[in-house]
């Protein structure tokens, strides 16, 4: 009897040996990752990057710890062949710290996930959307299988790319004509489902400058099935500064 | 062995007919195709000649689909099986022999052969339509070669109604869950065996119509059927309501009766607590279909009624396609875990059999199983954060994380089990440790889509893509493989080969996750679903996603072939090859038509998973008490 | 005629399972008919068109109503072993059923698919006529089973007792039904 337990103890030994080899390895991975991550191009993006990276290191950890968990037991407490007919020692049918460990953890870490990166990203996003004073509008709308943007009070109407200043907070007001369509530009981090009957509205500020042409995470996608068009229901983003948008809508309104 | 001297008691009068298979028992087979094409063929157009359209059009389809599957029901045998006894008229000879797997009738082992057998079908054919979507996106372009974006576009669908309505949702629950439940339960049959024989009978025609819904116009919606994109974009449309409605009424038909089962017809001292976990999981999935699909039931009904009656609950100035949304989801969020909890339950299952060690913490696990299928009732929100009002998200967001808690028994109850026992590891035990690894990776990857601000980037890009498929694919196909290799013995008394076994349970691991993990770096990088064109800077990894797809998909014929040879060829397996202490490997193998003769009947004793030297076994027989 | 002699063995469940189970399923059915309820404030708003025609509303409902009394008479004469005497209720009751059809269908006619409520009132009174149809079926098959095959009848009497059960049901849903449709 004792003599199993002593083994039992010494196989945790083992295992936390494989928690930390695979923590160093897998957490270098997601580093390696995060650091060649895509272009993150607004206030927003940053938030929800946020959210996701955070994610990632606490996903990789939970991987090690359950699964290594899982690999190594398997492996160490094999039978030696098909044909073993020894009854292991250990018969135990539920073992308290271990429970209450799991406990602990499951529900600490669904908590704090809760709080942080969920609550505190939402918060973020709301928070951005209630400061802002005058948010530049631009009026979206989606049909099968275009975009067109209209800047109402710029007094541009109806073109086919969407050109948006650096560091201003944009209020898209999201319209459709037709079917869903999900408004989404991937280096500005957020999307919105375009529903018909209902006016959406999504606020991004752009912070990287650039053009789908030098980087394609700066495109309007449609992200939402909405037909054979789908794939193409695409249109060029060009983020300027300040000054250059000026000169562009006096180019472009009327 | 106890369990072996109860193996040698002469059972061999309740085999069942000794009859050898003849072309002639496929009679009701073929005659249900003819009368279920006569009767589409028929209706469709004599509606379409009242109506003054053609037969591919909406209303005409829907007339014809429903006439049709009448026919093919009646010509299956549900007429002399149930329906004219039902009203008085004479009763249908027994079939015991070979014939009861080809025509209607109540005896649930055969219907879980046919439900094996249907899912490997669907599963093949659905799988041909991944290859073919793979193919599609070896070029950034659109292939128009191979498939134009409307083709694309019907084919996704067609693969994903499929794998979900007609493969996940029974390849556990069906297949292998309709076969065990009686038998670990103690008792000859289900609650309503005619219910469960029908349930299969649903199967094919509505199977059949999703595949042949290109016919009649296809459908651009993907599996989601979202509104007005239904309404506006070809009839086929009509066979994906149709026959989604038919494949959960085929789910909840059998629901109940495990539900029925499991309430009402225990053994003789299998007290709640002595239920076998597997049966537990699939009790906990039958309570989610039972209670959540009539919302997802009726949006089907109302999309298709937005379709053909010229109703607006979702179309027009006034409709709301939000609502639908909501509909479709309170049922197809916790769908999930009616394909999961089955899985989990038979990871729990095997587990101690093969490490010889009782079930840790076995009522943890049973609150998991529970618990998931309560909470899952409450966060299908999750599924288009992108469209609800800001107030709904903390709400679902809180709900969808909790649901990880239950969850985490699971994985809590298998390692306890692992710890410190001595684990076989057959083909079986291998694809069983596969699918926790795989669901471990599918669960944690949940989380981000629960996280409303990961979510608004994640959400419908290719990061879905692979988080749902390392659940499904990764977790449940494994499990269902798994556990069609552990129970393979019972139904066909022979063994599967273990080398072949073990070669492809590798073949898959690797190759599914080379397929599907960079699908989560595709969707980081901005990849979105459904479509047929990609920009050109995701050229790279879908090109190495497609030949890792081709890859694992060609590896899916050598289970199948294992299967085939086995049960032909295979090594003759003992009574209990596993040394398991589960009630059904105390029953005959290959299991006898009537598992146990009249007047014998099994009582519980003691717990089902007491492997310690020495102890007693947990079932003795008695005889039945005369009324 | 002979019985086959697998079948009740192969068919093990009691009377009380064959009974309890059935809960299920009316439970399912229930929750399908509970949400056409919700949806009908969705879609039809809370107000009432002056279209729908309230006497025949309340005309079905008290009629469905007055038909709870065959029902619980059949229940009583199963409770006594009579299997012959329930023929008349359900006689009775098949009756109600092909009147609350022909009501159904009539106030279809005022009310267009296409406007809102009538939307949610045509679909949710065509499941009820659904509903019906299958009750009128299952009377129909009690009725010629029990005059038929009387000795089979008896040993299945959960049939006859679950079919109740499903009228009863019905008559629930139908009071629930006119409440949220017509008054609310």
């Amino acid at each position: 009897m004792n003599a199993a337990k002593e083994n039992l103890w010494k196989a945790f030994r083992g295992l936390v040996l494989v928690w930390i080899v695979g923590m160093a390895i897998g957490e270098t991975l997601i580093a390696w990752g995060i650091n060649n991550w895509p272009l993150v191009g607004s206030v927003q993006a940053r938030i929800t990057a946020d959210a996701t990276t955070y994610l990632m290191w606490q996903a990789v950890a939970i991987y090690v710890l359950v699964g290594g968990a899982i690999v190594y037991s398997a492996m160490r407490f094999r039978a030696s062949s098909a044909s073993d007919a020894v009854i292991p020692e250990n018969q135990k049918r539920t073992w308290a710290p271990f429970v209450v460990t799991w406990l602990v953890l499951a529900i600490g870490i669904n908590l704090a996930n809760t709080i942080y990166p969920g609550m505190v990203g939402l918060e973020q996003l709301w928070a951005i959307q209630m400061d802002t004073k005058s948010p530049l509008v631009v009026d979206v709308t989606a049909q099968q299988w275009k975009w067109t943007f209209s800047y109402p009070k710029q007094g541009v109407t109806d073109v086919s790319q969407l050109v948006v200043p650096e560091g201003r907070t944009i209020d898209f007001v999201l319209r459709t004509k037709d079917v869903m369509h999900d408004f989404w530009v991937p280096a500005w981090g957020e999307k919105k489902d375009v529903i018909p009957n209902e006016v959406r509205h999504l606020f991004i500020t752009p912070t990287a400058l650039g053009s789908t042409a030098t980087n394609p995470m700066l495109r309007v996608q449609c992200a939402m099935i909405c037909g054979n068009g789908h794939p193409l229901m695409r249109a060029p983003v060009k983020v300027v500064t300040a000054a250059k948008f000026k000169t562009w809508v006096s180019n472009n309104s009327f | 062995m106890a369990t072996n001297e109860m193996q040698a008691q002469a059972l061999n009068e309740t085999g069942g007919g000794k009859t050898s298979f003849a072309i002639s028992m496929l009679f009701p087979l073929f005659r249900a195709t003819l009368w279920g094409l006569t009767g589409y063929f028929a209706a469709a157009w004599i509606t379409a000649a009242l109506l003054g359209s053609v037969i591919v059009n909406p209303l005409p389809a829907t007339v014809g689909y429903i006439v049709g599957l009448v026919g093919w029901l009646m010509g299956s045998g549900l007429w002399e099986g149930w329906i004219r006894r039902a009203f008085g008229g004479a009763e249908a000879p027994a079939y015991t022999g070979v014939e009861r797997y080809f025509r209607f009738g109540p005896d649930s082992k055969s219907t879980a052969v046919r439900y094996v057998v249907f899912n490997v079908v669907a599963f093949f054919f659905a799988g041909l339509a991944a290859m073919a979507i793979r193919v599609e996106l070896l070029t950034p372009d659109s292939t128009g070669w191979w498939m134009s974006t409307i083709h694309y576009n019907m084919t996704f669908g067609i693969h994903g109604l499929m794998m979900l309505l007609a493969v996940a949702a029974s390849v556990i629950v069906g297949g292998v869950g309709y076969y065990l439940v009686p038998l670990m339960l103690g008792v000859r049959n289900v609650v309503f065996p005619k219910l469960l024989g029908l349930s299969w009978w649903l199967l094919p025609p509505a199977a059949f119509a999703v595949f042949m819904s290109p016919t009649i116009g296809g459908f651009q919606t993907g599996w989601w059927g979202y509104p007005p994109l239904a309404q506006n974009s070809g009839s086929g449309i009509v066979f994906y309501v149709l026959g989604a409605a038919t494949l959960l009424t085929a789910s909840v038909l059998g629901a109940i009766n495990i539900a029925g089962t499991m309430v009402y017809m225990r053994a003789k001292g299998m007290s709640l607590g002595r239920v076998p976990i597997f049966v537990w999981g699939l009790f906990a999935a039958s309570t989610i279909l039972i209670v959540e699909a009539p919302a997802t039931f009726t949006g089907a009904l109302m999309d298709l009624s937005d379709m053909i009656l010229g109703s607006h609950f979702y179309t027009g100035p006034t409709g709301h396609p939000l609502a639908y949304m909501d509909q479709f989801w309170f049922l197809f969020h916790p769908e999930v875990y009616v394909f999961a909890l089955p899985a989990f339950a038979i990871w729990l299952e095997i587990l101690p059999a093969a490490a010889k060690r009782p079930l840790f913490a076995r009522n943890w696990a049973i609150a998991g199983l529970v618990g998931v299928s309560m909470l899952g009732a409450m966060l299908g929100v999750h599924h288009y954060f992108t469209a609800v009002s800001p107030a709904r998200m903390p709400i679902f967001m809180t709900f969808t994380e909790t649901v990880s808690i239950p969850t985490g028994f699971i994985y809590l109850s298998a390692i306890g089990t692992l710890w410190g026992g001595r684990l076989k590891i057959n083909a079986a035990v291998l694809l069983v440790l596969m699918a926790m690894m795989n669901f471990l990776v599918g669960g944690l990857t949940g989380i981000f889509n629960a996280d409303v601000p990961a979510d608004l980037q994640l959400h419908n890009t290719y990061w879905v893509v692979a988080h749902f498929h390392y659940t499904i694919l990764g977790a449940v196909i494994f499990t269902w493989i798994a556990a069609l290799y552990w129970w393979f013995p019972k139904v066909t008394g022979r063994k599967i080969n273990e080398f072949w076994g073990k070669f492809h349970a590798w073949w898959f691991f690797v190759f599914f996750n080379c397929t599907f993990f960079p699908m989560f770096i595709a969707g980081i990088e901005g990849m979105n679903r459904r479509i047929a064109i990609y920009l050109p800077y995701l050229h790279g990894i879908n090109l190495f996603i497609s030949i890792s797809a081709f890859l694992l998909g060609a590896g899916f014929l050598i289970p199948l072939a294992n299967l085939v040879y086995s049960w032909r060829r295979g090594e003759k397996a003992e009574p209990n090859p596993w040394g398991s202490k589960g009630l059904e490997w105390q029953i005959k193998s290959p299991t006898p038509y009537i598992p146990f003769p009249e007047g014998t009947e099994p009582e519980v004793v003691g717990p089902n998973d007491n492997y310690a030297a020495g102890s007693k076994e947990p079932f003795v027989w008695v005889s039945t008490p005369s009324k | 005629m002979a019985e086959n002699g697998y079948a009740s063995l192969m068919d093990p469940a009691p009377e009380r399972a064959k009974r309890g189970a059935f809960f299920f399923l009316t439970l399912f059915a229930s929750i399908v008919f509970a949400m056409w309820d919700l949806a009908r404030f969705l879609w039809g708003g809370t107000g009432v068109p002056s279209t729908l025609n309230m006497g025949v509303g309340i005309g079905l409902t008290v009629l469905m109503l007055i038909s709870l009394v065959p029902v619980f008479g059949a229940q009583r004469k199963l409770n006594q072993g009579d299997d012959k005497g329930i023929l008349s209720s359900m006689g009775a009751l098949l009756v109600v059923a092909v009147i609350m059809i022909c009501g159904i269908v009539y106030s279809w006619t005022s009310l267009p698919i296409s406007s809102g409520y009538g939307g949610i009132y045509d679909i949710t009174t065509g499941w009820f006529l659904l509903h019906f149809v299958a009750a009128i079926l299952a009377f129909l098959a009690t009725i010629m089973k029990g005059s038929r095959t009387p000795e089979r009848a008896k040993r299945e009497r959960w049939v006859s007792y679950n079919v109740l059960m499903y009228w009863g049901g019905m008559v629930v849903l139908w009071v629930v039904f006119f409440g949220i449709f017509y008054l609310a």
